[in-house]
């Protein structure tokens, strides 16, 4: 029989935890007696006790610091509230958990100039954000080459992802909206090149109005996703003299709208009915009617693509997990 | 009691007289200080003002035993690239006009209204007007000067909690709240006692004025005299008193913005400090 630390216990009738202290001679409030220690010594001799150095290695590993390699397009986007939103939970998690974090930018779409094999290994987990359609293709392809990195806000077969369930808030926001029947109209707008989790949101919210109250909405394209204000008042002609509901998949386009909307005396809901997905933690502050939107709990995400880290650098398995968005409830349309 | 409050009038409340007939003025109604309007059309215009005729302004308050409670300009647009420098250039020669007269404090907006600048997101107004007000902060320091970002509609800081984020964000010692409580009603997310206390930590001026409030949106209303209009200000100087503030409480008197609504300031401005000093209880 193998000694371990479980036998030599079971041999002093001791406790698991007495034979380690005494084993890994550590001070200890137990109060072991000289004779327990020296007995626990003598048959652990006695049994030829080697430490299993694997264990002991990844024991080792478990009480270091996370090294965190975090790769986003945003890193220097004053816009991004989504930046901040990570920063603030990377953060909290910090107050708990050891955590050395990198923070490196790369330009979305050439995600293979700044993560390879070798970069993967000075780090226990790489953290990507912000990715493209390109970048995808880079990350599926070399797979076996990046083992260490985790996806936040993104899925992708065989990699551990910590991202929403856009499709399906959105698809709850439509039913909302489209359950009070107090809309004639119905607009989607989104920018000429949507991000995947914009397309998601688009398609989870179209697909929902047709299936359960079979209403086809327009969907209207707008130049950026900052657009300006002449973008907003085509947008706005949409509505064609009737009471119309707009879903915009980002918030701080919705609340430009919103904006310009009360500026030119719209009644909103009754005229005009808004509502978004995101939250923009500081922007909400400012914005009367507060707007109907989905929170994906970005800061709860990000906690999760961290414990998907802490559990690749462990050596643990890592699977992908889902974080709800919420439905928030503001006075910029009506819905049940 | 709270024998350490000032009280100070506002030339916005004695339109069409000039600077060293107010201090006369105020002498008479019983302040101890005084704020000034700086602008084009203020009792003191910041940019055509000399240092020797603020030296002379100096003197004149100082005979009187006045002195001046905070200077009120209205630059606020960090934001847009080409006015965002002028801005700046032209907030510091206020506070270096402040630090001749002995002011321990100007008045900034805290910034513009969020979708005043098309195709500038929320987070860079936001950021921008922080470094705004910092700069600013860093020079005016330097003079002893103090900047006192003020809860006012029409810029990021309307509320309290928006006031005290920026002020956090700026993170210098010198810079702190312009308690413009009735402003903060209109706003809604503190009110009473509670927007006192939340505002105590950062408080450094106090602006009062009463109004009849018709409608929030759209913003409908008609200026009072204290304790004539719907602002809970019993309820609120109260609170004041309980925090042991120790600056000046200052008479916003909008006699300049809506002439036809509030009586001469002999009378309207001199009802409004004793109204003031009866919910105070103080010298």
């Amino acid at each position: 029989m193998k000694a371990t630390i479980e036998v030599i216990a079971k041999k002093c009738g001791v406790s698991k935890a007495t034979v380690s202290y005494v084993l890994n001679n550590k001070k200890t409030s137990l109060g072991l007696s000289a004779q327990t220690i020296d007995h626990v010594l003598k048959v652990s001799r006695e049994l030829d006790y080697r430490p299993d150095l694997v264990a002991v290695a990844l024991a080792e590993k478990k009480k270091r610091p996370l090294s965190l390699l975090v790769l986003t397009p945003w890193l220097y986007a004053q816009f991004s509230d989504f930046m901040v939103q990570v920063y603030s939970a990377m953060k909290d998690f910090a107050e708990d958990n050891p955590l050395k974090t990198v923070y490196e930018v790369y330009e979305q779409g050439h995600l293979n100039k700044g993560l390879n094999g070798s970069k993967c290994e000075k780090f226990d987990a790489v953290m990507v954000i912000g990715t493209g359609e390109k970048d995808h293709q880079y990350l599926i392809r070399n797979r076996s080459k990046l083992p260490n990195v985790v996806l936040l806000n993104r899925k992708i077969p065989d990699y551990p992802c910590a991202a929403g369930n856009d499709g399906e808030a959105a698809a709850e926001l439509a039913e909302r909206v489209a359950a009070s029947s107090f809309y004639e109209n119905y607009v989607v707008a989104f920018p000429n090149r949507p991000s995947f989790c914009e397309q998601e949101r688009v398609c989870g919210f179209v697909r929902a109005l047709k299936k359960t109250a079979g209403i086809t909405a327009i969907q209207h394209r707008i130049e950026s996703a900052l657009p300006p204000e002449t973008a907003l008042q085509k947008l706005l002609a949409e509505r064609d003299g009737k009471k119309t509901l707009f879903f915009l998949p980002q918030y701080h386009p919705a609340a430009q709208m919103m904006e310009l909307a009360l500026r030119q005396g719209i009644r909103i809901p009754d005229e005009i009915g808004i509502v978004a997905y995101d939250l923009h933690s500081m922007l909400k502050n400012f914005l009367h009617p507060a707007l109907t939107t989905i929170d994906p709990q970005i800061g709860r995400m990000t906690g999760e693509a961290l414990r998907l880290a802490c559990a690749v650098k462990n050596g643990e398995k890592a699977e992908g997990r889902i974080t709800e968005g919420i439905f928030e409830s503001g006075e910029s349309a009506i819905h049940i | 009691m709270n024998g350490r409050i000032k009280f100070a009038g506002h030339t916005m409340g004695t339109p069409g007289r000039d600077i060293y007939e107010v201090i006369d003025l105020f002498k008479k109604i019983g302040y101890d200080g005084i704020e000034v309007r700086v602008a084009a059309n203020g009792q003191i215009d910041s940019e055509k003002i000399t240092d020797g005729e603020a030296r002379k302004i100096l003197a004149a308050a100082k005979k009187q035993g006045m002195e001046f409670a905070c200077l009120t300009s209205y630059y606020a647009d960090f934001v847009d690239p080409e006015k965002r420098q002028e801005t700046i250039a032209k907030l510091k020669r206020v506070a270096k006009i402040a630090s001749i007269l002995e002011c321990p404090l100007i008045r900034s907006y805290g910034g513009v209204e969020p979708f005043s600048k098309q195709g500038v997101w929320f987070s860079d107004v936001w950021t921008r007007s922080v470094s705004g007000i910092r700069e600013v902060a860093e020079y005016a320091g330097k003079l002893g000067v103090g900047i006192a970002i003020e809860t006012h509609i029409g810029s990021l800081t309307m509320s309290v909690r928006d006031t005290a984020r920026v002020i956090q964000d700026v993170g210098m010692s010198n810079v702190g709240m312009l308690f413009d409580y009735a402003w903060v009603e209109v706003a809604g997310v503190e009110t009473g006692a509670a927007a006192v206390r939340a505002a105590a930590p950062y408080l450094r001026h106090v602006h009062i004025k009463d109004w009849t409030l018709e409608s929030r949106t759209p913003l409908k209303k008609t200026s009072a005299l204290m304790g004539e209009g719907t602002v809970r200000w019993p309820e609120v100087l109260r609170a004041l008193r309980k925090t042991g503030y120790a600056g000046y409480i200052c008479d916003e008197y909008e006699k300049f913005w809506y002439p036809k609504d509030l009586p001469e300031p002999e009378i309207g401005m001199k009802h409004n400090l004793e109204f003031v000093k009866k919910f105070l209880n103080a010298k």
